[in-house]
């Protein structure tokens, strides 16, 4: 699953230990996320897509 | 990677001190079982007490160590989900495997006597726990 989690963070200047925080996951999960080793389960990735106030398609996509 | 590291421990008794009250109670309980453990073996082998007393003494173990399981348990349970995830995978590896190693072992024995002082099938728990840490290792490796 591609996502877009590194360049959403990055545009906030925050860094992964601080997302962690905000999201209440520790920082290898977002680590694991970000190198799309992990895909959240869909309770994190609604947080994820609340806290940037986006879709949750336009943060997470389906591998092609 | 130290995060790895101590998972690992932690599983094994929490033997890297942490600021958690609730890492101090689980390294406290895996102390109390090895002693609770050690002083009832040498009990059963130094005294002679009836055998209801020996039966009790011989499980008193169980507490303590169900103790430290039920804190695991709880520590586990506190994980987020991806580290919840790496240690139902890596016990998804181990139960398996260990039926594995103790069928591979059952069936050694019937060609194979073991000298009951030097091997019994009690002696095998250690490798149950370090298919599980084995386990954690492999599954957190192929998350970081």
């Amino acid at each position: 699953m591609k996502s877009r989690l590194r360049v959403l963070r990055a545009e906030r200047t925050w860094s992964q230990a601080e997302l962690a925080e905000r999201l209440n996951v520790s920082r290898q999960t977002i680590n694991a996320l970000e190198t799309e080793r992990y895909e959240p389960s869909l309770g994190l990735a609604f947080k994820i897509a609340k806290l940037f106030a986006l879709k949750v398609e336009e943060i997470f996509q389906p591998d092609e | 990677m130290l995060y790895y590291m101590h998972s690992n421990l932690y599983l094994i008794g929490g033997l890297i001190m942490s600021a958690s009250t609730k890492d101090r109670a689980t390294l406290a309980a895996f102390i109390a079982w090895i002693v609770v453990y050690f002083a009832c073996r040498w009990v059963l082998d130094h005294t002679s007490l009836p055998d209801w007393a020996r039966i009790v003494i011989a499980l008193s173990p169980i507490v303590p160590f169900v103790v430290f399981l039920l804190l695991v348990i709880a520590s586990v349970r506190s994980m987020d989900e991806l580290h919840r995830r790496v240690h139902l995978e890596a016990l998804a590896f181990a139960f398996p495997a260990s039926v594995v190693v103790l069928m591979v072992l059952g069936l050694l024995q019937l060609v194979i006597p073991f000298n009951q002082q030097r091997f019994n099938f009690r002696d095998a728990w250690p490798i149950l726990w370090l298919l599980y840490l084995g386990g954690v290792s492999f599954t957190w490796r192929r998350y970081s």
